[in-house]
């Protein structure tokens, strides 16, 4: 089942870049989810068939946005909310990191994590930004070993999104599309 | 993730179907278990039917690439389209892997 509720507003930072646009404070759209809610449900396809709806996108701008969505999701999860750090060089690596997010998600202090998605409109550009409560994270965009089984999640990212950004306190994720 | 696969005992051409993601290790595992069974020379994976892929999705082919080259066996992917071919080019799998018919 999915579980949404507005997420608190104080809790949004201001951010300023170097682009055109500074990002108002409040965002068009949010949505707060339990670590558990983001892993059993599709929710990159969820929003995304709502912002083609919402905002008239192409089929590919949106198959863009789903595929970055899904991974910084799938992140915040993992990495973040369930703090799971090894690397996956062996199936079997894949089958331990699975059963330990099966065994972490519904424990203390790991269920209590919540994954926040807000997204502005800007007009030209979309921003989403994908928060999480984990410990924060390294970016690497600079993936080079194409032939590692894991790592590309950020790569893939950064090669789809407008731009991408993460703020200080390393736990949100900040994507923009062109619309 | 669901998958057929079909062919004769060295020569597999195996379907997949659905979104292919992270959380399809198990099925991409049982799968690569029906080849233990048969002396195979060549393997197809057809993408035809996959409408999206991830990045936990492309390490299980690569680990899935490992093991058909210690095997000798000729890995090739087929039909990539939409989402998954951009993801595989995105990915450098056209340098990495034989792909053939991709629209």
């Amino acid at each position: 089942m999915l579980f949404a509720v507005p997420y608190p507003p104080h809790k949004w930072f201001r951010k300023v870049d170097d682009r055109t646009h500074v990002t108002p404070d409040a965002p068009d759209f949010s949505l707060s989810l339990t670590t558990e809610s983001v892993w059993r449900n599709d929710i990159a396809g969820m929003v995304t068939a709502m912002l083609r709806d919402r905002f008239a996108l192409s089929d590919s701008v949106k198959t863009d946005i789903e595929t970055c969505l899904h991974e910084a999701l799938i992140n915040a999860v993992v990495h973040g909310n369930l703090s799971l750090r090894g690397k996956i060089e062996a199936l079997e690596d894949f089958e331990l990191h699975y059963t330990t997010i099966k065994e972490r998600i519904g424990r203390t202090p790991y269920k209590n994590r919540r994954i926040n998605i807000a997204i502005w409109d800007l007009h030209q550009y979309l921003e989403i930004n994908v928060s999480d409560e984990g410990k924060g994270f390294t970016a690497d965009i600079n993936f080079t070993e194409h032939t590692f089984p894991y790592g590309r999640g950020l790569f893939i990212i950064h090669s789809l999104a407008d731009s991408i950004s993460i703020t200080e306190d390393r736990r949100t994720l900040c994507m923009r599309f062109k619309r | 993730m669901k998958f057929t696969i079909d062919g004769s005992d060295d020569k597999k051409h195996i379907a997949l179907f659905g979104n292919f993601t992270f959380a399809d290790n198990q099925q991409f595992k049982e799968m690569m278990a029906e080849l233990d069974h048969d002396p195979v020379k060549a393997v197809t994976l057809d993408f035809a039917g996959v409408e999206f892929i991830d990045s936990g999705a492309l390490g299980m082919l690569l680990l899935f690439r490992d093991r058909c080259q210690s095997r000798h066996i000729n890995l090739s992917l087929h039909s990539a389209h939409g989402q998954v071919k951009k993801t595989f080019l995105i990915a450098r799998f056209d340098q990495l892997f034989a792909m053939r018919g991709a629209k």
